[in-house]
């Protein structure tokens, strides 16, 4: 049975990730449509639309803002990753710190996962992340929103070939298996740390509105 | 005219659509009236987002209208074509009937 309210993830989706300036509009016409005996299926596809056709249209108005917001989030993480990596990394190798922790956590294809591999692998990317995703957005108030999906969507850019590279990699030698593991998760924290470091999961969905002005008539 | 001044096929469609309903522009009439001449779907975010370039080139204007509750508690928001646009649509069409005089590929054919 049909129910009367529409799919709450897509919904969600929109009203965190929709950048388009009339994204409260496109969701108060799509509630209005889907009532009018649309499907689930349907609201989705038009999610879908929504999200790629806003960022699109917001990167493509302007886009030498996009090109930096993207340079930004980059340099960001080419400088800060082997700064906080490799503080941490000599603190992690310190002996007096290493007797509380496990020496082994994790073994994995046959590839012992080191304790301080988890700092390479989840928590460094993530802060990296994090930071590149808030100074996109502090930077780039009048169009927050479209700038930091912007960083997240180079990112998948770069990120999905590699993985599916190693996926495919991974069937032929098997030594790459850990690698591949290790990519996985770290674009695991490292996707939703941008979109959190700028903001998007957080505070009012209506603050990320764009401040373009209607034009009464 | 710049090249960006110009109408894209898109653009064309949503303004025309705008001008036959007249003062009941808003989303939900906008994708119906689109689906009903063009007989597939219309999709709110591509049809906001011509509206926005449409806005951005001064060929409409908007304009919010009350919050309801069947649309969770949001406002409609009503387009209408400003005179500018009106007479972009004329060029356009003039320059559309020039190119489809004298073809004989497209003669005798009724869409």
């Amino acid at each position: 049975m049909r129910s009367d309210q529409p799919p709450r993830i897509a919904k969600w989706l929109l009203l965190h990730f929709g950048s388009s300036p009339n994204n409260q509009s496109i969701l108060g016409d799509l509630d209005e449509r889907y009532r009018e005996a649309h499907s689930h299926l349907w609201y989705w596809r038009q999610t879908v639309y929504a999200l790629t056709a806003g960022l699109w249209s917001q990167v493509r108005t302007q886009k030498w803002l996009a090109l930096r917001a993207i340079a930004l989030g980059w340099i960001c993480w080419f400088l800060m990753s082997p700064l906080i990596e490799g503080y941490v990394f000599l603190f992690l190798k310190d002996e007096t710190f290493s007797r509380y922790n496990p020496r082994n956590w994790w073994t994995l294809g046959g590839s012992v996962i080191q304790y301080y591999d988890w700092w390479f692998v989840l928590i460094a990317p993530f802060a990296v992340s994090l930071l590149g995703g808030w100074l996109v957005a502090r930077t780039h108030r009048r169009s927050q929103r479209a700038m930091v999906l912007a960083l997240f969507a180079s990112r998948c850019a770069i990120a999905i070939p590699v993985i599916c590279f190693l996926l495919i990699g991974m069937f032929v030698e098997r030594q790459y298996f850990p690698g591949f593991i290790k990519l996985v998760i770290g674009n695991a924290v490292t996707l939703p740390g941008i979109l959190l470091g700028g903001g998007l999961f957080s505070g009012s969905p209506e603050a990320h509105s764009s401040g373009r002005r209607t034009i009464a008539s | 005219m710049t090249k960006r001044d110009q109408l894209g096929i898109f653009e064309l469609m949503v303004i025309l659509v705008l001008v036959r309903l007249g003062d009941n522009a808003y989303g939900v009439p906008i994708c119906e009236e689109l689906e009903k001449r063009t007989g597939r779907e219309a999709a709110v975010g591509s049809v906001y987002a011509a509206l926005e370039r449409l806005e951005e080139k001064g060929f409409v204007t908007s304009e919010l209208g009350e919050p309801t509750s069947e649309r969770g508690g949001r406002a409609k928001k009503y387009f209408r074509v400003t005179a500018r646009g009106l007479k972009e649509v004329r060029e356009t069409q003039r320059s559309l009937v020039k190119l489809w005089q004298r073809l004989p590929e497209l003669q005798g054919e009724r869409v």
